[in-house]
């Protein structure tokens, strides 16, 4: 059986966990024990098969901006949101690895 | 800029202090599109080369490789040394990126012609006798009568022949002392199988294929940020919760992007990335040094393999024009420190309006193993090394027993030390 699956699935608790919204710190850490065997696995696993790897072309690709033109403009304010992150956020994104999330997560065709 | 103020910071009114060049109500309309040229720009990169026998500029022998350590080609005979000539510079593909319009290529790069001949046949010019090199696996073939090497330096359209060459820095050894130190450093949770025959002066030189891509983009991204102006906790029956409140903004970033020797694979079997192989692993000790390429030269590939380009650029423009508009949202961040809370772009033009591609073949020092499991199936695990800056990173077969005993172990005392740490906490 390749239980790729299970460790990239363990590897996911551990950053939800390790980037979880505020609240119960103690409850995360107690949870994040409750599953140090697949935490374990999966960080183990990616230590020895590194399926995660991959250029960093976003970062790594040598890059210039010119005649930057900028607007920001103020439209509303949003009080006691839960979130600590904006939703939708999409400036970290990366679409042009040439192995997405789906094949990492060992769910492609 | 980010600062997160109980108190509440103060937001910034009209217009932004985060604007070092206010928008002009203007230039956000999208520009007349250039007209496109006709067709790709091709650059002559094999204008004087020639194929058969390439001679020692002072003895005239052929037996000529690369010297890893100086980086410069020798003769085996009289040892004399001389340097290729420096590659993307000299052949023209290395100007100002802002200057760019329509598809230039170097001519090394063209599309391969399906029923062009892998095996091609060449006259020694030395003795004239019939030579074939099987291009798949190398430019270069010894001539059975004379002993001569000789060379294929002209480029026929199917992949063979790139338009530059970067050669190998990494002396052997250094590659294998480092997958040495790579494996060694993975050793416990190793199969057992993988430990025994590991032997890294197996490790193989190989010149992979790849294009080499400048990219001249306008972009305009348009969307919202949020800012955090507050964060504090509020009592919810028996519990706290933490919450935050953010102003949000409508963001828009529009400019002018220059990407520099973008590198995409032109192997369709390395560009082949899935979880049934490893080739995630050679792809991630990228980038190389590649304004450092040589003018292509079959006599550095002497004493290493090679591996042909079979994929063309209407192949590869996807992916490459979709890693510039990754590049143009990583890039645009150095302008969004403001927005601690986030960006989402709702729409994202990236306009290409020039690209420049060139044919490369880039050198990786390669160990391979062949692992095949219980259930009869196999798996090639790679570790790669960079052999130019040096970067390794490999797949190491696991001992999955020992792997899921061991975290068995973890798992009962980690439950036993959260059901305390859960108690206390409770």
């Amino acid at each position: 059986m390749d239980l790729s699956v299970l460790a990239d699935a363990a590897t996911g608790i551990s950053f939800t966990i390790g980037t979880g919204n505020g609240g119960g710190d103690g409850s995360n850490f107690g949870l994040l024990l409750l599953l140090a065997g697949p935490v374990f696995y999966g960080l183990m696993y990616l230590r020895y098969r590194n399926s995660d790897k991959r250029h960093r072309h976003e970062s790594e690709t040598r890059a210039k901006m010119h005649d930057m033109k900028v607007r920001d403009d103020r439209i509303k304010s949003l009080k006691g949101v839960s979130n600590s992150r904006m939703r939708g956020a999409n400036n970290n994104e990366v679409r042009g690895a040439r192995r997405g999330i789906t094949e990492t997560l060992g769910l492609g065709d | 800029m980010s600062h997160p103020n109980p108190e509440g910071s103060t937001p910034p009114e009209q217009p932004s202090p985060l604007q070092p060049n206010p928008l002009q109500p203007s230039p956000l309309q999208p520009s007349p599109l250039q007209p496109e040229p006709p067709g790709p720009r091709v650059v002559h990169t094999d204008g004087d080369s020639k194929d058969g026998l390439v001679k020692c500029l002072r003895c005239g022998a052929t037996e000529i490789s690369l010297n890893v350590a100086t980086g410069q080609l020798r003769c085996h005979f009289c040892r004399y040394e001389w340097q290729g000539e420096v590659g993307l510079a000299n052949l023209g593909l290395d100007g100002d990126i802002g200057q760019l319009s329509g598809v230039v290529m170097g001519s090394g790069s063209v599309d391969i012609v399906p029923s062009t001949d892998e095996v091609l046949t060449f006259k020694c010019t030395a003795c004239g006798a019939e030579v074939v090199i099987d291009t798949a696996h190398g430019t270069q073939a010894r001539c059975h009568w004379c002993r001569n090497k000789l060379s294929m330096n002209q480029q026929v359209p199917n992949g063979a022949v790139p338009d530059v060459v970067l050669p190998f820095k990494l002396p052997k050894d250094a590659a294998v002392a480092k997958i040495r130190e790579f494996v060694t450093k993975r050793k416990f949770f190793a199969h057992p199988r993988f430990t025994a025959e590991f032997n890294p002066e197996n490790v193989m030189g190989v010149y992979l294929p790849y294009m080499v891509v400048d990219v001249n983009a306008h972009v305009t991204l348009t969307g919202q940020g949020e800012h955090q102006t507050r964060s504090y906790t509020v009592k919810q029956g028996d519990n706290h919760r933490r919450v935050y409140d953010a102003d949000v903004y409508q963001v828009v970033r529009d400019f002018d992007l220059h990407v520099d020797d973008l590198t995409v694979e032109s192997s369709s079997e390395r560009l082949d990335q899935t979880a049934a192989n490893s080739n995630n692993i050679i792809n991630s000790i990228m980038p190389f040094d590649v304004e450092n390429s040589v003018r292509y030269d079959s006599n550095y590939l002497a004493g290493f393999h090679s591996e042909r380009r079979d994929s063309n650029i209407d192949q590869l423009t996807p992916i490459a024009h979709t890693q510039a508009g990754d590049i143009a949202r990583h890039k645009a961040n150095e302008t969004l420190q403001f927005y601690d809370r986030g960006v989402r772009w709702d729409d994202e033009q990236v306009r290409v309006n020039g690209q420049r591609w060139v044919s490369a073949y880039l050198p990786v020092w390669l160990y391979s193993y062949h692992q095949t499991k219980s259930n009869g199936r196999t798996f090639l695990h790679y570790v790669a090394v960079n052999a130019r800056t040096g970067e390794t990173m490999g797949s190491v077969p696991i001992n999955q027993a020992k792997l899921l005993g061991v975290s068995a172990v973890v798992q009962v005392v980690g439950t036993i030390a959260g059901i305390v740490v859960v108690l206390l906490g409770g």
